[in-house]
C-alpha cells in the first residue's frame, strides 16, 4: 500500500475526539475561506487547516464507501519523527495521535511547503496550542462561577447571621439558624479550598504555556540567529560570483571579439589566394608547381576556422553551464534569505508578505555569445587604442551630458582583454566590450545611461 | 621568346612568392587564434575555478542551514508533541 494510501484516520476515532475547539475551527475554517475567496495568500497553517479539515472529510467518507473495517492512524506524522520523537508520538493515545495529525497533516501533504517554516508556523499559530487554551478557560469559568457561588452563600450567611440576631433579640429559638449558618461556612470553606485548587491548576496550565512559549521563542531566535550569521558570508559568496562572472563575460566578449577579427584575417587571406589563383590560371599553368604551398596555406585556413569554432562552440557551453550555476546559487541564496525573513514574520505575527519570485537575477546575466544587437551599427573600424582615447576624451567632454565620467585606463583595458595597441575593432563590438569591461571592474553603470552615453560618442567622435 | 620565357618565370615567381607570403601570414594568424585560445582558456580556467569554490561555499552554507532547519524542526516537534500531550490530559 502506498504511504499517501495509509494516511487515513479512523472517522470513529474523529468522532470520538474532544474538540472543544470546535467553534473556533468553524470560525477559522469560515475565516479562511474568505480569505480565499478574496484571492489572499494563505499562511501555511492557514493551508493545513482547511486542508485538514476538508481532506478529512473526505477521507473518512471515502473510508465508510471503500472499507468500512479497516481503520488505520495517521502514519504521516511518525513517519517524519526523528527517532526520540517518534518513540513520544507511539505511547500517545490515539485520538492524541488523531490531534497531531490534524496539525500535522497539511505540512506534510501539500506540495510546496517549506517544512521547517510550516512547522515554526503550527507552533506559533495553531489554534489547539497556541495562547489561552480551552482548558484554562474552561478552569476560568469554573472560578468564576465559584467565586458567585461563594458570593452567594456568603451573602446567604450575612443574612441569616442578622436573623440570628433578631431572634436573639427577642428570645426566639436559633438553633436551627445557627446549624443553617455553620452549614453555609462549611459550604463556603469548600468552595474556597475548591477554588484554590482550581486557581492551582490553572496557573500550572499557565507555566506550562509559558514554558512551552518560550521554548518555542528560544527555537526561533536560535534559527533567526543562526541564519543572520549565515546568510552574511552567503552574501559575501554571491558577490564574490557576481564579480568573478563579470570577469567571465568581458574574457568571453573580448574572446568572441578577438576571433571576429581573426575570422576577417583569414577571410582576407582565401581572398587574396583566390586573386592570386585566377591569375595563375589566366597564365594557363597547371597547380603542379605550386601544389604543396597550396596545400599548406588551405590547411592552416581551416585549422584556423576549425579551432576558432571549436572554441567557440565550448565558450558557449561554457557560458550556459555558468550561467546555470550564478542563477542557483543566487535562487539559494534568496531562498534562504526569504526563509530567513518568514521566521521573522512568523515570531512577530506579521500577515505574510507579497513574495518576490525567486528566480535567476536577469542583471546576472551576460550577453549571450550569439546576440548581436548592435548590427544596424556602422561598421567604422578603430585601433582598440584610438577608441578609448576618443571615449575618454568624450566623456570629459563638454558634449557629455550623462552622468558617467569613469574613464578608461587604456594599460589596464588592453592586459584585461588581452588585445594590443593595435588591435582593430568596429564601433559594434567597442558598444559591447564596454560594458562588460565596467562590470568587470566592478563600476556601477546603468546600462540605459551607458548606451545613450555609447550612442552620443559614437555621433560625435566615431 | 627568350624575354617571354623570363617573364613568364618572373610572373611565377612573384605568384609563388605571394602565396609564400600568404602561407606565413595564414601560420601567423593561426598561431595568434591558438595563443587567443589559450590565453583565454586560462583565464577562465581560473576564473571559473574560483567560481567553483564561491559556489562550493554557498552550497556548504545551505547544508548547515539545513541540519539546523533539521535540528529546530525537531525541537519543534518534540514542543508540539509535548503541548498535545498537556493540552489533551
Amino acid at each position: 500500500m502506498k504511504k499517501e494510501n495509509i494516511n487515513i484516520i479512523d472517522s470513529k476515532d474523529i468522532d470520538n475526539m474532544k474538540l472543544d475547539n470546535e467553534k473556533i475551527v468553524n470560525s477559522e475554517i469560515e475565516r479562511i475561506g474568505k480569505k480565499q475567496t478574496a484571492g489572499e495568500a494563505l499562511t501555511p497553517t492557514e493551508k493545513a487547516l482547511l486542508f485538514t479539515v476538508t481532506g478529512q472529510q473526505e477521507s473518512a467518507q471515502k473510508l465508510k464507501e471503500t472499507n468500512p473495517v479497516e481503520t488505520k492512524l495517521d502514519t504521516t506524522v511518525d513517519a517524519n519523527l526523528n527517532n526520540e520523537n517518534q518513540t513520544r508520538f507511539d505511547v500517545m493515545p490515539e485520538r492524541k495521535k488523531g490531534l497531531l495529525g490534524r496539525i500535522y497533516e497539511g505540512l506534510y501533504k501539500i506540495p510546496g511547503v517549506n517544512k521547517i517554516v510550516g512547522k515554526l508556523e503550527i507552533a506559533y499559530n495553531n489554534i489547539h496550542i497556541n495562547g489561552l487554551t480551552n482548558k484554562e478557560r474552561k478552569l476560568q469559568e469554573e472560578i468564576d462561577e465559584i467565586d458567585k457561588e461563594i458570593k452567594l452563600s456568603e451573602k446567604s450567611r450575612e443574612i441569616v447571621q442578622s436573623f440570628i440576631i433578631d431572634a436573639k433579640s427577642k428570645g426566639a429559638p436559633v438553633t436551627a439558624l445557627e446549624k443553617d449558618m455553620f452549614s453555609t461556612a462549611r459550604r463556603i470553606e469548600d468552595l474556597s479550598r475548591e477554588k484554590a485548587d482550581l486557581q492551582e491548576e490553572s496557573q500550572e496550565q499557565r507555566e506550562k504555556r509559558d514554558l512551552y512559549i518560550n521554548k518555542r521563542n528560544e527555537v526561533a531566535d536560535k534559527l533567526i540567529n543562526y541564519y543572520d550569521e549565515k546568510i552574511k558570508p552567503m552574501e559575501k559568496e554571491l558577490d564574490n560570483l557576481q564579480g568573478l562572472k563579470s570577469q567571465l563575460d568581458l574574457r568571453f566578449i573580448a574572446t568572441e571579439i578577438t576571433h571576429k577579427k581573426q575570422k576577417t584575417d583569414l577571410r582576407d587571406i582565401e581572398e587574396k589566394m583566390a586573386h592570386i589563383m585566377q591569375s595563375w590560371s589566366e597564365e594557363g599553368r597547371s597547380e603542379g608547381a605550386i601544389k604543396k604551398t597550396l596545400k599548406d596555406l588551405e590547411r592552416y585556413l581551416a585549422k584556423g576556422k576549425e579551432s576558432i569554432e571549436k572554441e567557440k562552440n565550448k565558450l558557449f557551453d561554457e557560458q550556459a553551464e555558468i550561467e546555470n550555476d550564478v542563477a542557483e546559487a543566487n535562487r539559494l541564496v534568496a531562498l534562504y534569505k526569504e526563509k530567513r525573513d518568514e521566521f521573522v514574520r512568523i515570531k512577530e505575527n506579521r500577515p505574510i508578505e507579497v513574495k518576490k519570485d525567486i528566480k535567476a537575477d536577469q542583471s546576472l546575466k551576460g550577453v549571450p555569445l550569439t546576440e548581436s544587437i548592435f548590427a544596424d551599427k556602422a561598421k567604422e573600424r578603430l585601433s582598440a587604442e584610438s577608441y578609448v582615447a576618443r571615449w575618454n576624451e568624450y566623456l570629459q567632454s563638454g558634449n557629455n551630458t550623462e552622468s558617467l565620467k569613469t574613464t578608461i585606463d587604456l594599460k589596464d583595458f588592453l592586459e584585461t582583454t588581452k588585445w594590443s595597441n593595435n588591435f582593430v575593432l568596429d564601433f559594434e563590438d567597442f558598444k559591447k566590450i564596454i560594458p562588460a569591461y565596467y562590470r568587470s571592474k566592478g563600476t556601477l553603470v546603468n546600462n540605459d545611461m551607458l548606451n545613450n552615453t555609447l550612442d552620443k560618442f559614437y555621433k560625435e567622435k566615431v | 621568346m627568350t624575354q617571354d620565357n623570363n617573364t613568364n618565370n618572373q610572373n611565377i615567381q612573384i605568384l609563388h612568392s605571394q602565396l609564400n607570403d600568404l602561407l606565413e601570414e595564414a601560420k601567423k594568424i593561426s598561431e595568434e587564434i591558438d595563443e587567443t585560445n589559450k590565453k583565454s582558456r586560462e583565464e577562465i580556467d581560473i576564473i571559473h575555478s574560483k567560481m567553483n569554490d564561491s559556489i562550493a561555499q554557498i552550497k556548504q552554507i545551505c547544508s548547515d542551514l539545513d541540519q539546523v532547519d533539521k535540528e529546530a524542526g525537531d525541537e519543534l516537534d518534540a514542543l508540539v508533541l509535548e503541548r498535545v500531550n498537556e493540552l489533551e490530559e
